[in-house]
C-alpha cells in the first residue's frame, strides 16, 4: 500500500456509540493507505501507539445506498439554495452543500469558505490574464455514456510556465451524487473526460528511467504510459463550488503520461497524491454531451488525440498481404516457362547501309493465356544490330511485332575499362491467340558487308514481375502515406511535450 | 466511407492482376502497340506493320 494523502483530522461530530472517548475538536495526525483492489487504511496517530485501519474502498452501490442517496440530498439542496453571500449578500444555491468546501459568488466575484453549511467570505477573485470565458457554462447538465447525467458544479483555470511562457487550460467541475466527482478538462480545444484513479494500480514501468524522481513510463489499467509534462499547474481562477478549499494561487506538481487516447496524470502536494485518467472526447462527443453547437475546433494535435487513420496501414495492409499470396498461388497454376522456339538464323549481308535484310523462323506453336517473350542475341562487339521481329499466325496471317535493338561497345578511359549494353536483347508481349506461329526477322546492322548470325528464342510464360511490381506499388500507397501521416501526426503530438520523443506505442482508436 | 472505398479499390486491383497472371496480360510490354515501359495492357493482336 502506499500513502495518498496525510494531514490532520479534526473531529467534527458523532453519533451514537463510540469505542473511544471522543473530544470535540480534538485534533490529530492521520495518513491513508491505498492499495491494488481498492484496498485502503489509516494510520491513525492519535492514538499511542498509532492505530492503524485497513479495509476497502466501497461505492454507495455495493453497500445499498446507490438509489438512497440522491432522495436524502433534496431537502439539503433546498436549505442551502437560501443561502446568502456574506459579502454581498446575493443568494447563491450549492449543488453537492454536503460536500462543497469552497464557493464563488456569483454576484460579487468572492471565494466564500463553507463549513458545514455557514458561508465565511475569504476574499474578492483577482484579475488574471487568463481567458476567464468558459464555453460551458457552471449549472449545464450534460449526458455522458452509460446515460450518465452529470451537472458542472465549478469551472477552475489553471496554468502552467514552461520556459517563460504561460499555457491555460479550463477544467470543469462535474457532479452526480450516485457516482461522486468528475472532470472535464478543455486545453487548446481539446477535451478530455477525467476520472479518479486508485495511486496504488499505477507503477512506475520496467526499463522506465527516473528524471527529476518521476518515473519516464508508467503502467496502469495494462498500458503503458509515457511522460509528456512535469510543471507545476497553478490555479488562475475559479467559478462555481469545490469539493476542496481551492484557492488562486493554488499550485500541485502536474505530471501527465500519456498512451492515446488516455492521458495518466498525477498531482502532487506536500501532504497528497491524486491519479487521474481522462479519456479524450472530440468537439462532437462534447456537443452531445451538453446540446451546445460550434465548439471552437482543435488547431493542434491534443496530448492524448487517438490517430484516427491507423487502418490505412493495419487493415490497409490486406490487400497488399493478399497479392503476395495471389503471386505465389498463380505461379503453380499458371504453369511453368518452355521454349518454344530456339534457332539460329543468319542475315546474310546488306545490299547497302540502309536496306534490311529478312530471314524466316522454324514454324512453332504458341499456347493461348499465356505471354510471349522473344530474346535475340548476335556477336556484335562496339556495333549494333536493330532487329524487327514479326511474329506472324500462319492461319490467320496477323501479326504482332516487336523491336529488338542490340548494341555493344567496351573501350577504356581515364577511367579505366568500360562497356555499354550487351549481346542479347529481349522483348515480351501479352498472351496472343494459340496456333502455328513463324518469326519474321528484319534486321540492320552496323557492318554492313558481312552477314549477321542470330541466335532467336521464343518463351511463353515467362516471369517477368513487371505485373507485380506495378500491383505492389499501386497498393503500397494508401499505406506509405497513411505511415507517413501517422509519423507528422505523432511529431506535432510530441513536439509540446517536454519529452519530446515521436516514439509511440500508443494503442490509438480507429474512428 | 474511405475505408470501404479503399478497400474495394484494392480488391479491383487484385482481380486485375489474378486475371493479368491467370490470362498472360502484360501492364507493360514491348507489342506493336505497346511500347516497353508503357503501362498498357495489351490483350491479343492488333494487326500488322
Amino acid at each position: 500500500m502506499i500513502v495518498a494523502e496525510k494531514g490532520t483530522a479534526t473531529s467534527v461530530a458523532a453519533d451514537g456509540e463510540i469505542p473511544y472517548q471522543l473530544v470535540p475538536n480534538e485534533q490529530g495526525q492521520y495518513a491513508d493507505l491505498t492499495g491494488k483492489n481498492n484496498a485502503f487504511g489509516t494510520i491513525d496517530y492519535s492514538m499511542s501507539p498509532p492505530w492503524v485501519f485497513l479495509g476497502s474502498q466501497v461505492t454507495l452501490a455495493d453497500i445499498g445506498l446507490a438509489d438512497a442517496r440522491p432522495a436524502e440530498r433534496k431537502p439539503r439542496s433546498v436549505s442551502a439554495a437560501a443561502m446568502g453571500c456574506p459579502n454581498c449578500g446575493g443568494p447563491l444555491s450549492l449543488a453537492a452543500p454536503d460536500k462543497t468546501e469552497r464557493v464563488t459568488c456569483p454576484n460579487c466575484n468572492s471565494l466564500l469558505d463553507v463549513n458545514q453549511g455557514n458561508l465565511s467570505y475569504l476574499k474578492a477573485l483577482t484579475p488574471t490574464q487568463a481567458d476567464t470565458n468558459f464555453v460551458l457554462p457552471v449549472g449545464a447538465t450534460g449526458t455522458f455514456p452509460g446515460d450518465i447525467k452529470l451537472r458542472i458544479i465549478g469551472a477552475v483555470v489553471r496554468s502552467v510556465q514552461i520556459e517563460g511562457v504561460h499555457y491555460y487550460w479550463h477544467e470543469y467541475l462535474l457532479c452526480n451524487p450516485s457516482i461522486g466527482f468528475r472532470w472535464l478538462v478543455h486545453s487548446d480545444n481539446h477535451w478530455n473526460f477525467v476520472e479518479p484513479v486508485n495511486p496504488a494500480e499505477v507503477e512506475a514501468a520496467m526499463g522506465s528511467t527516473i528524471f527529476t524522481s518521476v518515473p519516464t513510463m508508467v503502467n496502469y489499467n495494462g498500458r503503458r504510459y509515457k511522460i509528456f509534462q512535469d510543471a507545476p499547474a497553478v490555479v488562475e481562477y475559479v467559478k462555481g463550488e469545490f469539493y476542496w478549499r481551492v484557492e488562486q494561487g493554488e499550485k500541485v506538481q502536474a505530471i501527465d503520461y500519456v498512451s492515446a487516447p488516455v492521458m495518466l496524470s498525477q498531482e502532487v502536494t506536500a501532504n497528497e497524491v491524486n491519479w487521474s485518467a481522462g479519456v479524450y472526447m472530440t468537439n462532437t462527443e462534447v456537443e452531445k454531451a451538453f446540446g451546445v453547437k460550434d465548439l471552437p475546433k482543435p488547431w493542434s494535435v491534443g496530448p492524448n488525440q487517438p490517430f484516427t487513420g491507423q487502418f490505412y496501414y493495419t487493415w490497409g495492409l490486406l490487400p497488399l498481404a493478399l497479392l503476395f499470396v495471389v503471386a505465389i498461388f498463380m505461379i503453380p497454376l499458371s504453369g511453368l516457362s518452355s521454349t518454344v522456339l530456339n534457332q539460329q538464323i543468319t542475315l546474310p549481308p546488306m545490299v547497302n547501309a540502309t536496306t534490311a535484310q529478312i530471314a524466316f523462323s522454324n514454324a512453332f506453336d504458341i499456347k493461348p493465356n499465356r505471354n510471349v517473350k522473344i530474346s535475340a542475341s548476335a556477336p556484335v562487339n562496339n556495333s549494333f544490330v536493330d532487329l524487327d521481329v514479326d511474329l506472324i499466325n500462319e492461319e490467320s496471317q496477323e501479326v504482332e511485332s516487336v523491336n529488338v535493338p542490340i548494341e555493344y561497345y567496351t573501350g577504356t578511359d581515364s577511367d579505366g575499362a568500360w562497356s555499354e549494353g550487351g549481346q542479347s536483347q529481349d522483348a515480351t508481349v501479352s498472351s496472343l491467340p494459340a496456333g502455328k506461329y513463324t518469326l519474321r526477322v528484319e534486321g540492320t546492322w552496323q557492318v554492313a558487308a558481312q552477314p549477321m548470325p542470330i541466335n532467336v528464342k521464343v518463351e511463353q510464360n515467362v516471369i517477368r514481375g513487371v505485373n507485380f511490381i506495378c500491383g505492389l506499388i499501386v497498393l503500397a500507397i494508401v499505406p506509405i502515406l497513411g505511415l507517413l501521416r501517422k509519423f507528422t501526426f505523432e511529431s506535432a503530438r510530441w513536439k509540446d511535450s517536454m519529452f519530446g520523443s515521436s516514439s509511440s506505442g500508443s494503442d490509438d482508436s480507429d474512428d | 466511407m474511405f475505408k470501404k472505398l479503399y478497400l474495394v479499390f484494392g480488391m479491383v486491383v487484385l482481380l486485375l492482376y489474378s486475371m493479368a497472371a491467370w490470362f498472360g496480360w502484360e501492364l507493360a510490354n514491348s507489342g506493336s502497340k505497346s511500347r516497353l515501359g508503357v503501362p498498357f495492357i495489351y490483350t491479343g493482336f492488333r494487326g500488322g506493320k
